[in-house]
């Protein structure tokens, strides 16, 4: 459902371009014969809703067009970069869900304590400091100072140091708060007292009960935090010079190329989806109430 | 909830291994600041597109270290004595990369090839009124007027022969999947970071040096420097003096390139700039020699005409020397209906280019104009903004890539041209175009240098472009490189060795 | 707001001075200061001075100029982004929400389905269709905020259509525009002020990631991502032009994440007290 309504904004993006489309695909000097030649390939002369459908009958063969620049086809440019793109992405969700938990148990642990405020503050800051600056003081800091990582993707693991630990307070934050929050309600709740009271480890109650039960909102909203965190990667993978699709889109807008602009956000929208998916069967693993209901 | 955590760790160094790929021994690793859509011959964009395509690629001609055409692929040159035919004869034996003999057909298939798909350089071969394939390795050219520098369009990068045969099979592909027949052949290219090159064992001549050529993308400056210096590149193209500086106190060899002629192109069919006064008072109005001493902190010397010293023919005419009051006087003299400029600026494509710009736009507000600057970082999409004309003021550089001046001048100052590639200012001179054609039929040198030489005092007095200067740039090799040839200018570069 | 002052906890009255503190130094700072375009290139790349507090730039400009009048652009995107979203994001909320139905269905529909994309990829695909410019910019980045707001002003209005006041001022013949506006709205008010607030500081976030990218803004412009865009070249020669900038951005978006935070918990205090009492 909501690939087929991204497929009509993608759709609808090039035709609310200011010209005519077949003159923007063809470029600025095409002549006239190939303006009408594109018009005619693409069907650019017939009805909206049969141009609509033509749309998604090549989405569905996989056809996407092809790129106005390189003058390739856009799903194999796409197919090039995403691999790249969702390394990055994925590693760093999941160190941050990671992180975010190991955190927000801590600080819930220390309510009022120093941990707890500490946690607070750096997941205010977190939010509060652009992404692609913290890229850039991580750089300042460990490449140009230090002179320990990289600054760009060299292929090797320890270029994915920089990006992913700029990208991880980005989600850190509101892993960190939403776990605290969540593992304070549950620490209250009855069952864990009585578990307590019998004597069972602190360690063991936090770890094996409370931590499930906090797991579960976490991974909820993994789903949507992920998004934007794909959001601060388009930054990120301008400053380390990384070859993945957000750098692809920012390249590809800056030269209105609008197939590929069209293929790309079709892409991110698919790996959006994919995602929640897969959020919603973790969800069913981590609570047996979802499964059932 | 032990085994998820394995399962996810195990992920993530799944993903984090993806796109690890051990390096060879014998690989050598290039740093570019830009890709480039294609490596057709057809369209050629930048110098880092060239210098990919000077690996794969072989020519009829190549450029000696000053530029001037020699044989690489010819055996034997026979001009007619009214200079309109060229018998030109092949080396025997060379073949392109999937087996298949570079041959006279090959020749004129590339030639045909340009014409047909009409790239932005077909001026070259404009002359060329009739191919004829005389036998396997013989081609005769027929052009329609004595061209002189018909040797240097052959030795252009845009001349690079292929193979018709991976042509036709890969079609719109062929751009992607290059088949020629240069020291190395084409092995793939990863969109968005790298291209790689494999040694070409049955090269006509000695094979290339490695196994394996990676060029690697890398916009940033910074970046390229802190590779080279770590020792994870061992060539990096333009870097800035700066950068330049402390690459070399890390022990590395720093090449100085003579590079491009930058100047910003003036539109004379956009107000205020159509008016010659207004020109001028650009050109009065900006300093240059504290732009290159501080902007481009050293790397540049003012430019003195339209062409430089990488063309034949050049004559140092002057310069517009900064005096901020004559331009104030000369645009209070024109006082155009508008006085706002603008001005489009490429980004990362020449050393320092955004901030020079800048600079510019600060210095023409002091003499008086409005300045609407607008960067375009991509250099395609910053060439569609230019195509549309809407400028008074666009920035770009000149590399003389043929080395003969009859190219450069064709192609921004023919009135034929007026609105498109390169003369998108439109400058329309009946005089200019009448010197330019007896110049470029003429195989009298003399003649020829003494009709270049008015050119270039006319122009500079017309103000056709905002006078810049010409950009050095910085190339970082290390000691794995015994061999590079860097030619001035078009700032070319190849790391094997020229034909003897 | 009444009883503002006694209500805003500490960490709240913080971010207000913080953003007060800004106002004053957007607006009357540049007088004190040499003009932010001004440029000197025998004083490029200084250090700071007591002539040039942090310092000049790659042309010679004062660093703290341009980034005093960096604020003025900063707060005119994320506050006018925000405007844009609240006025299209309510009106579309609250009229979906009122009159329901399918066009509500597909109002909320086509709202989810920005939410789920990234705020950044939203405003680069919108600067891709509407150009450059820094009114496109705002309504890029405030195109984003649409449908936090609608979801916001659906959510309430459908929930207080069948309250019996509203059944009445229906049945007395008020027309369904003056009901949103004199009795849906107020209710909204205070849950509306708090996630402003907080998205202005996303909006201004986005806007500089816009610019950091290079699109939207003239590089010219004082605009701090802009700025950190162009400094980003001379990371390695001189680090005040990737450090302050990018700090003026920080402290301006964690003073307004203080400041809603702060409001936000005024807010569920009072609500607390009124359920008390009631």
């Amino acid at each position: 459902m909501t690939l087929f309504l991204i497929s009509i904004v993608a759709f609808f993006m090039l035709r609310l371009m200011p010209g005519d489309p077949a003159q923007v695909l063809a470029g600025q000097d095409a002549s006239q014969e190939l303006v009408a030649e594109i018009r005619t390939r693409l069907g650019l002369d017939q009805p909206v809703a049969v141009q609509y459908l033509k749309y998604l009958e090549s989405l569905a063969t996989g056809d996407l067009g092809y790129s106005i620049r390189s003058r390739q086809p856009v799903l194999e440019e796409v197919a090039a970069r995403l691999p790249a793109t969702l390394a990055l992405g994925y590693s760093a969700i999941l160190i941050a869900l990671a992180l975010g938990l190991l955190l927000g148990v801590w600080a819930a642990v220390r309510v009022g304590r120093w941990p707890d405020i500490l946690v607070l503050m750096a997941a205010l800051l977190g939010v509060s400091a652009p992404t692609f600056w913290i890229g850039l003081l991580l750089i300042l800091l460990f490449s140009v100072h230090l002179g320990w990582l990289p600054v760009a993707a060299t292929g090797r693991w320890d270029s994915f140091i920089l990006p992913i630990a700029t990208l991880v307070p980005l989600s850190l934050a509101i892993f960190s708060r939403l776990a605290r929050s969540t593992m304070l309600d549950v620490l209250s709740e009855d069952y864990i007292r009585t578990a307590v009271a019998k004597g069972v480890k602190e360690r063991v109650v936090l770890w094996r009960h409370a931590l499930r039960n906090a797991l579960i909102p976490v991974v909820t909203i993994a789903g949507l935090e992920f998004a934007r965190l794909l959001g601060g990667v388009i930054a990120v993978e301008t400053i380390f010079a990384w070859p993945g699709a957000g750098k692809a889109l920012v390249d590809a807008i800056v030269s209105r190329d609008f197939p590929m602009i069209q293929g790309l956000i079709l892409a991110f929208a698919l790996v959006f989806a994919l995602t929640n998916l897969l959020v919603d069967i973790l969800n069913g693993i981590i609570d047996p109430r979802v499964r059932k209901a | 909830m032990k085994r998820k955590r394995l399962v996810s760790t195990a992920l993530m160094l799944g993903l984090l291994t993806i796109l690890t790929t051990p390096l060879r021994a014998e690989s050598l690793r290039i740093l570019l600041p830009s890709e480039f859509p294609t490596l057709d011959p057809v369209e050629i964009l930048s110098g880092d597109q060239t210098m990919v395509m000077y690996h794969i690629y072989c020519r009829l001609y190549t450029f000696d270290d000053k530029m001037n055409p020699v044989p690489e692929l010819l055996e034997k040159e026979d001009i007619s004595s009214d200079g309109l035919t060229w018998r030109l004869t092949l080396r025997k034996g060379a073949t392109f990369h999937d087996g298949t003999p570079v041959n006279a057909e090959a020749v004129k298939y590339m030639i045909e090839r340009m014409r047909a798909k009409g790239g932005s350089q077909r001026v070259l071969f404009a002359a060329i009124s009739d191919i004829k394939v005389e036998n396997d390795s013989t081609v005769v050219l027929t052009t329609a007027r004595p061209f002189p520098a018909l040797r240097n369009s052959l030795a252009h990068p845009n001349a690079g022969l292929l193979s018709p045969k991976a042509d036709k099979e890969l079609g719109d592909r062929y751009g992607v999947r290059p088949v020629s027949c240069g020291p190395y052949k084409f092995k793939e290219w990863e969109r968005g970071s790298r291209i790689v090159v494999d040694r070409n064992s049955a090269f006509y001549r000695e094979p290339g040096e490695f196994e394996q050529i990676i060029f690697q993308f890398v916009p940033d400056v910074a970046t390229r420097q802190f590779m080279m210096m770590r020792g994870e590149a061992d060539v990096a193209l333009r870097l800035g003096p700066a950068e330049a500086r402390q690459v070399k106190a890390k022990g590395l060899e720093i090449i100085s390139i003579n590079g491009r002629n930058i100047f910003y192109s003036l539109n004379y069919a956009k107000a205020p700039t159509d008016d010659i006064r207004v020109r001028q008072a650009i050109n009065y109005a900006v300093d240059k020699e504290t732009i290159i001493e501080r902007v481009l902190q050293g790397a540049g010397t003012p430019s003195r005409s339209v062409l430089e010293a990488m063309l034949w023919g050049h004559v140092p005419v002057g310069t517009y020397k900064y005096d901020p009051g004559k331009a104030k006087a000369l645009l209070k003299e024109a006082d155009p209906k508008s006085r706002t400029l603008v001005l489009l600026s490429p980004d990362n494509r020449y050393l320092l280019d955004s901030q020079v710009s800048q600079a510019v736009s600060g210095y023409l507000k002091e003499a008086g104009f409005q300045v609407d600057l607008r960067v375009i970082g991509d250099w395609a999409g910053y060439l569609d903004a230019v195509k549309r004309r809407d400028f008074n003021l666009y920035m770009l550089g000149w590399g003389g890539s043929t080395g003969d001046p009859d190219q450069v001048l064709q192609s921004v100052f023919n009135s034929k041209r007026a609105g498109q590639a390169w003369n998108y200012g439109s400058v329309s001179k009946p005089e200019i175009d009448k010197m330019m054609d007896e110049a470029g039929t003429t195989f009298d040198d003399a003649k020829r240098r003494a009709i270049y030489t008015d050119i270039q005092r006319r122009l500079f007095d017309d103000a056709p472009w905002l006078f810049m200067y010409r950009g050095t740039t910085f190339t970082a090799v290390n000691n794995k490189v015994k061999t590079i040839h860097t030619l001035d200018g078009p700032e070319f570069h190849y790391v094997f060795p020229l034909p003897k | 707001m009444p009883g503002l002052r006694t209500e805003l906890p500490l960490t709240g009255k913080i971010g207000l001075g913080v953003l007060l503190a800004l106002l004053l130094a957007a607006t009357f700072g540049p007088y004190f200061t040499p003009d932010a375009y001004d440029q000197n290139l025998a004083r490029s790349l200084e250090g700071p001075s007591a002539a040039h507090w942090l310092g000049t730039d790659q042309i010679g400009r004062d660093l703290l100029a341009r980034i005093l009048v960096g604020a003025r652009y900063s707060l005119l995107i994320g506050i006018g982004a925000t405007f844009f979203g609240v006025v299209i994001g309510v009106s579309i909320g609250a009229v979906s929400g009122y009159f329901g139905g399918i066009f509500e269905a597909a109002a909320m529909r086509f709202m989810d389905l920005l939410m789920v994309f990234p705020g950044i990829l939203i405003a680069l695909m919108v600067i891709a269709v509407a150009g450059d410019g820094l009114g496109n910019v705002i309504f890029a980045v405030g195109l984003r905020a649409v449908p936090v707001f609608a979801r916001l002003a659906q959510t309430s209005t459908h929930s207080i259509r069948a309250r019996e006041y509203i059944v009445a001022a229906r049945a007395a013949g008020a027309s369904g525009i003056r009901i949103l506006w004199s009795h849906v709205l107020p209710a909204l008010l205070n849950s509306l002020v708090v996630l402003a607030a907080l998205q202005v500081a996303t909006s201004i976030l986005i806007g500089a990631t816009l610019s950091f990218l290079g699109v939207g803004l003239s590089p010219e412009m004082p605009e701090w991502g802009a700025m950190l865009n162009s400094g980003r070249r001379y990371i390695f020669q001189h680090w005040p032009l990737v450090v302050f900038p990018g700090l003026a951005i920080m402290i301006t978006v964690l003073g307004i994440n203080l400041l809603g935070d702060g409001l936000r918990s005024a807010a569920d205090r009072r609500r607390d007290r009124g359920v008390a009492l009631a």
